[in-house]
C-alpha cells in the first residue's frame, strides 16, 4: 500500500512540474496558434543558465531566477520579434500552417546542437545539499526537491493564471489569442503581445529550470524528454488552455509514476505516447478544449 | 526525337551540361580512390531517395511528416529479419519490406489525415516514437530475435548480387544511383498528373479542393502508401549497406527530421529533395568523418540554420533560386533557348511552390 | 420537377438557429437571387447545400435525389459548383493550375484538362494572368479564379457567394456580363448571393430574402424590392441604400 501512495504523491509532484513546463507551450499556442517545437531546447538553455550560476557562482538554485528570469525574458522577446514574427506575418497572409512550425524546428536544431558544441555531450549534475534530502513519513519516502518543485509549480501556475485574468496586460494577451484583428482595431499591437507572451514562456521555463536543477542532469537534449511530455500534456488538456496544461500535467505525472512503479519505465513511456495518439485522434481539442 | 537529333543538340549548354552531370554521376566511383568519398556519395543518393519519398506526401501533398524514419525502419527490419532467419535475398526482402511499410503507412495515415497542420505533425512524431519505443524494448517476438535497443548486425552471407553484399563500395553506389533515378521518375510522373495536381490542391486548401470534387482522404492514402513504399525500399538498402540497424540510429526523431529537411530545404518540386541531399548530406558526412563520434549531431547546427534561413527568405526552397542561376549561366554560355534569362528577376514559380 | 428543392431546411449552432425552416425551389435554367442582411444565414445555407454543414433538420433534394448527409466532394461530383465568400484560391498555384483542378473532375488527361481550363479562363477573362501565382493577384482576380474553377467542373447548378463584393463598378459590370453568359450560353442554373443590389435586381428572375435565418419574402425583383418587411429588415440591418 505504501508504494501506491508513494507513487501517487510522486506522480502529483512530477505532474505539477510537468504542468509548469507545458504551460508556456500552451500559452504560446493559445495566443499565436504556434506549436513551438523548440520548447524543449529553450528549457535546456534555461537549465544550463541555472546550472552555471549554481556551479560557477555558487548561487542557490532557487534564487537564480532573480538574475536569469529578466535575461531570458528579454532573449525570448527578441527571438519572437526578430525571428518568429516575420515568418508569422507571412503565414497569416497566406493562411498556411507549416512555416512557423518548421522555423521552430530549425531553432531547436540550432540551439540543441550549439549546446552540444559549447557544453559537450556530458551529463552535468549540480550536486547541492538539498539534492539528496528526503522526508520520511511512515514507510513513505519523499524527495524534498521534488516536493518543493511540485508545490512551487502549483503556485506559479496559479500566479500566471491570475496574471492573465486579472491584469490589463493579461487580459490583452488573452484577447489577442481570441481575436487578433479585433485587438488590433482597439489599438493594441498584436505582434508586441506575441513578444511578451514568448518572453513569459521563457519566464515559466526558467522557473521550472531552477526547480529542476537540484534533481536532474543537464545535457544538450535534457529538455527533449520534457518537450515530448509537454506536447502530450497540452494536447491532452487542450492546446491553449492553461487549466488544461495543469490537468494534463497531473495525468501524465500520475501515469508515469504509477506505471513505472508497478510495471516499468518503458511501459510508462509507451503508454504516454499511446494516450497521446488516442487523444489526438479521438479528442483533438483535448479534455478541456472547446469543441 | 531520333538519335541524331539528340546528338546534334549536345552542342547546346542546356543539353551538354546535364549530360555531363549524368556522366560524372555514372563514373563517380572511378574518379576517386578514396572509399570515404564514395561512401559520402552513396549516402547522398540514399538521402535523395528518402527525401523524394517524403516529398510525395509532405511536399506534394502538404502533410508535414516528422516521423518518416518509422517507415525506413520498418522496411529495414522486415527485410533484415527475412534475410537473417529465412535466407531470403534482400532483393525480395526489399519488396516485402516496402509493402509492409506501405501498409503501415496507410494504417497510421488514415486516421491521422483528418488532423490539420500542427496536429498532424504531432501525430507523426507520436507514431514515430511509438515504433522506436516498441522496437527498442522488444528483444523477442515469438521465435524472432529483435534484439531491442542493441540492434541487429547483419551477417555477411557472401559477396554477390544475390545477397546484396559486395566487397567494394561501387556496386552499392550504382544500386543507389538507379534507385535515385527511379525515384526522380516516379516523382516526375506523379507531379505531372491529375494525382499530383490534386495533392497540391489538398496541401494548399483542402476546403477549396473538396468543393471541386477532390477526395482528399483517398488521395492522401494513395500518397501515404507510395511514400512509405519508397521509404521501405530505402530501408533495405540502408540495412544492407551499413550492415547494422538499431532503434537509436534508424528510428530516432533526428533521423526523421533529417529526411524532412532534405525535402524542405530543396523545395517541393521533383528535383527539390535531390538538390537538398546533394547540399546537406555531405555536410553531415563530413562532420561525422572529420569530428568523429564525439560530436555526433553537430552538423545539425548547420542544418537548423539553413532551415531557418530558407523558411524566412526562401519558403519555396533553394531549387527555384538555383534554377534561376542555372538558366542565367546557360544564357551566358550562349544557349539560344535561354537568352530570356540573361536579365530575369524573379525565380520561376508554380504548382505547389513551397511552404505556407 | 425542380432542379433543387429544400424543405424546412434548418441548422442550429448551439442556441443560434442560423437557418430556420427554409423552403426554396430552383428551376433548371433560372438565376435566383438570395439576399438578406449580414448574418442572415445565406452563406450557411450554401454550406448546407454543398455538404460543408449537415442540417439539423429538413431535406435537400437535387435532381430528384436527396443531398442530405453527403460531403462536399460528393456534392461537387453530383453537379453543384460554388465560390467562397472569403476567397480560397490555391495560393501557391498559377491561375491555370487553379482552374485545371476544376477541369480534372471530368477528365484524367493533362492535355484535356489544360485545354478545358484555357477555354473557361477565356470565357471569364483570366487569360492574361494565366501563369501568375494566385497569391500575387488582386481580390477581383481571385474571385474570378473561384468562378472559373467552379465552372471548369461543368456543374449544372452554381452557387455564387458575393462574387462582386469589394469590386469597383467597372469590374462589377464585367462580372454581371460573365454571369449572364454562364446562364445563357452554358445553360447553368445559378443561385446568387449578393449585396450589390443593382446586380441582383438586374440578373435575378426570382429573389429569396432571408433575415435572421428565416425566409421573409420571395418573388420577382420588383415585388421583393417593394415588400415592406424586406425594407424594414434592411433598414434594421443598416443597409439603407440596399433596397432602393
Ligand atoms: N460554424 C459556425 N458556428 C457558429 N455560428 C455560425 C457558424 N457559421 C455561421 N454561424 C452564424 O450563423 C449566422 C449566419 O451567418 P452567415 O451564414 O455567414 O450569414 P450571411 O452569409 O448571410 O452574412 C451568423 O450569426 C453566424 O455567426
Ligand atoms: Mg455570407
Amino acid at each position: 500500500m505504501g508504494t501506491m501512495t508513494e507513487a501517487t504523491i510522486n506522480g502529483l509532484f512530477m505532474g505539477s512540474l510537468y504542468g509548469l513546463i507545458a504551460v508556456g507551450l500552451s500559452l504560446v499556442f493559445g495566443v499565436m496558434k504556434v506549436v513551438n517545437f523548440a520548447h524543449g531546447s529553450l528549457l535546456t538553455i534555461c537549465m544550463y543558465a541555472v546550472y552555471y550560476l549554481v556551479m560557477k557562482a555558487n548561487w542557490n538554485s532557487y534564487l537564480t531566477p532573480i538574475l536569469v528570469v529578466p535575461l531570458l525574458f528579454i532573449f525570448g522577446y527578441v527571438v519572437q520579434s526578430k525571428i518568429i514574427n516575420p515568418v508569422l506575418k507571412r503565414e497569416f497572409e497566406l493562411g498556411g500552417g507549416h512555416a512557423v512550425i518548421l522555423l521552430t524546428v530549425g531553432m531547436m536544431l540550432v540551439m540543441e546542437n550549439l549546446c552540444l558544441l559549447f557544453f559537450g555531450a556530458y551529463y552535468k549534475v549540480a550536486q547541492v545539499p538539498i539534492s539528496s534530502l528526503t522526508l520520511n513519513i511512515g514507510n513513505i519516502v519523499i524527495s524534498v526537491p521534488r516536493m518543493i518543485a511540485g508545490i512551487v509549480s502549483v503556485i506559479l501556475i496559479f500566479l500566471l493564471y491570475a496574471f492573465l485574468n486579472k491584469t490589463d496586460m493579461g487580459k490583452a494577451i488573452r484577447a489577442t489569442g481570441q481575436d487578433r484583428e479585433a485587438v488590433r482595431l482597439m489599438g493594441i499591437n498584436d505582434f508586441k503581445i506575441y513578444n511578451i507572451s514568448f518572453g513569459i514562456c521563457f519566464i515559466m521555463l526558467t522557473l521550472a529550470a531552477a526547480l529542476m536543477i537540484p534533481m536532474y542532469y543537464v545535457h544538450p537534449s535534457a529538455g527533449k524528454i520534457f518537450e515530448l511530455r509537454s506536447f502530450v500534456i497540452v494536447v491532452l488538456g487542450g492546446l491553449g488552455s492553461l487549466n488544461g496544461a495543469f490537468l494534463g500535467g497531473i495525468i501524465i505525472g500520475l501515469i508515469e509514476s504509477v506505471t513505472a512503479q508497478f510495471l516499468s519505465a518503458t511501459t510508462a513511456e509507451f503508454l504516454i505516447f499511446l494516450v497521446f495518439i488516442l487523444v489526438l485522434l479521438l479528442k483533438p481539442n483535448g479534455l478541456l478544449g472547446k469543441k | 526525337m531520333n538519335e541524331k537529333n539528340i546528338i546534334a543538340k549536345l552542342r547546346y549548354p542546356s543539353y551538354y551540361i546535364p549530360a555531363l552531370a549524368i556522366l560524372i554521376l555514372i563514373f563517380f566511383p572511378f574518379l576517386t580512390n578514396n572509399e570515404y568519398i564514395v561512401q559520402v556519395g552513396i549516402m547522398v543518393l540514399l538521402f535523395a531517395v528518402m527525401g523524394s519519398g517524403w516529398n510525395i506526401i509532405a511536399g506534394f501533398g502538404g502533410q508535414l511528416s516528422l516521423g518518416h524514419a518509422a517507415f525506413v525502419g520498418i522496411g529495414a527490419y522486415v527485410s533484415t529479419l527475412l534475410f537473417v532467419y529465412l535466407d531470403l535475398t534482400p532483393w525480395i526482402g526489399m519488396l516485402v519490406g516496402a509493402v509492409v511499410s506501405a501498409i503501415f503507412g496507410v494504417i497510421v495515415g488514415y486516421p491521422c489525415f483528418k488532423l490539420k497542420g500542427a496536429y498532424y505533425a504531432l501525430a507523426t512524431i507520436a507514431y514515430g516514437e511509438l515504433v522506436r519505443i516498441f522496437i527498442q524494448n522488444t528483444n523477442q517476438i515469438g521465435p524472432i530475435d529483435l534484439k531491442g535497443a542493441q540492434g541487429i548486425l547483419l551477417p555477411i552471407k557472401g559477396h554477390s548480387w544475390f545477397w546484396f553484399q559486395f566487397d567494394t563500395k561501387a556496386p552499392y553506389y550504382y544500386i543507389a544511383l538507379v534507385m535515385m533515378f527511379l525515384a526522380i521518375l516516379l516523382c516526375y510522373k506523379i507531379k505531372n498528373s491529375k494525382f499530383g495536381y490534386y495533392l497540391a490542391a489538398i496541401g494548399d486548401n483542402q476546403d477549396a479542393a473538396a468543393s471541386l470534387g477532390v477526395d482528399s482522404s483517398r488521395m492522401k492514402v494513395y500518397a501515404a502508401a507510395i511514400s512509405s513504399f519508397v521509404m521501405g525500399i530505402a530501408g533495405t538498402f540502408y540495412a544492407q549497406f551499413l550492415l547494422y540497424i538499431g532503434p537509436q540510429s534508424l528510428l530516432v526523431d533526428t533521423f526523421s527530421t533529417e529526411i524532412a529537411l532534405v525535402g524542405i530545404i530543396g523545395g517541393a518540386e521533383v528535383m527539390g529533395p535531390i538538390i537538398g541531399a546533394f547540399l546537406l548530406t555531405p555536410i553531415s558526412e563530413a562532420t561525422r568523418i572529420l569530428l568523429g563520434g564525439r560530436f555526433i549531431g553537430v552538423h545539425l547546427v548547420v542544418y537548423g540554420a539553413i532551415l531557418m534561413a530558407v523558411i524566412t527568405y526562401a519558403p519555396s526552397g533553394i531549387l527555384p533560386y538555383l534554377k534561376k542561376v542555372y538558366y542565367k549561366f546557360l544564357a551566358l554560355l550562349g544557349d539560344p533557348q535561354y537568352q530570356d534569362y540573361r536579365t530575369i528577376k524573379a525565380p520561376a514559380k508554380g504548382l505547389g511552390g513551397g511552404i505556407k | 420537377m425542380s432542379l433543387l428543392e429544400t424543405q424546412k431546411l434548418t441548422i442550429k449552432f448551439g442556441g443560434l438557429t442560423a437557418v430556420d425552416a427554409v423552403d426554396m425551389s430552383v428551376e433548371k435554367g433560372e438565376i435566383v437571387g438570395l439576399i438578406g442582411p449580414n448574418g442572415a444565414g445565406k452563406t450557411t445555407l450554401f454550406n448546407m447545400l454543398t455538404g460543408v454543414y449537415q442540417p439539423t433538420s429538413g431535406t435537400i433534394i437535387f435532381k430528384g435525389g436527396t443531398l442530405t448527409k453527403l460531403n462536399p466532394t460528393k456534392v461537387s461530383r453530383l453537379g453543384i459548383g460554388r465560390t467562397f465568400q472569403i476567397v480560397k484560391p490555391f495560393q501557391l498555384m498559377t491561375v491555370l493550375e487553379n482552374v485545371m483542378i476544376g477541369s480534372f473532375s471530368k477528365t484524367n488527361s493533362m492535355a484535356v484538362a489544360e485545354k478545358k481550363a484555357l477555354e473557361v479562363m477565356d470565357f471569364v477573362g483570366l487569360t492574361s494572368v494565366k501563369s501568375i501565382q494566385a497569391r500575387n493577384l488582386t481580390l477581383a482576380h481571385k474571385k474570378r479564379i473561384e468562378l472559373a474553377r467552379a465552372l471548369a467542373t461543368e456543374p449544372e447548378l452554381i452557387l455564387l457567394d458575393e462574387v462582386m463584393a469589394g469590386l469597383n463598378p467597372t469590374e462589377v459590370n464585367e462580372v454581371i456580363d460573365v454571369i449572364r453568359k454562364i446562364n445563357s450560353q452554358k445553360k447553368i442554373t445559378i443561385i446568387l448571393v449578393e449585396h450589390v443590389m443593382q446586380a441582383v435586381m438586374a440578373l435575378s428572375q426570382r429573389i429569396y430574402v432571408l433575415n435572421s435565418g428565416k425566409k421573409i419574402a420571395e418573388g420577382v425583383p420588383t415585388d421583393v424590392a417593394n415588400n415592406p418587411e424586406v425594407i424594414k429588415a434592411y433598414l434594421g440591418g443598416g443597409y439603407t441604400h440596399a433596397a432602393s
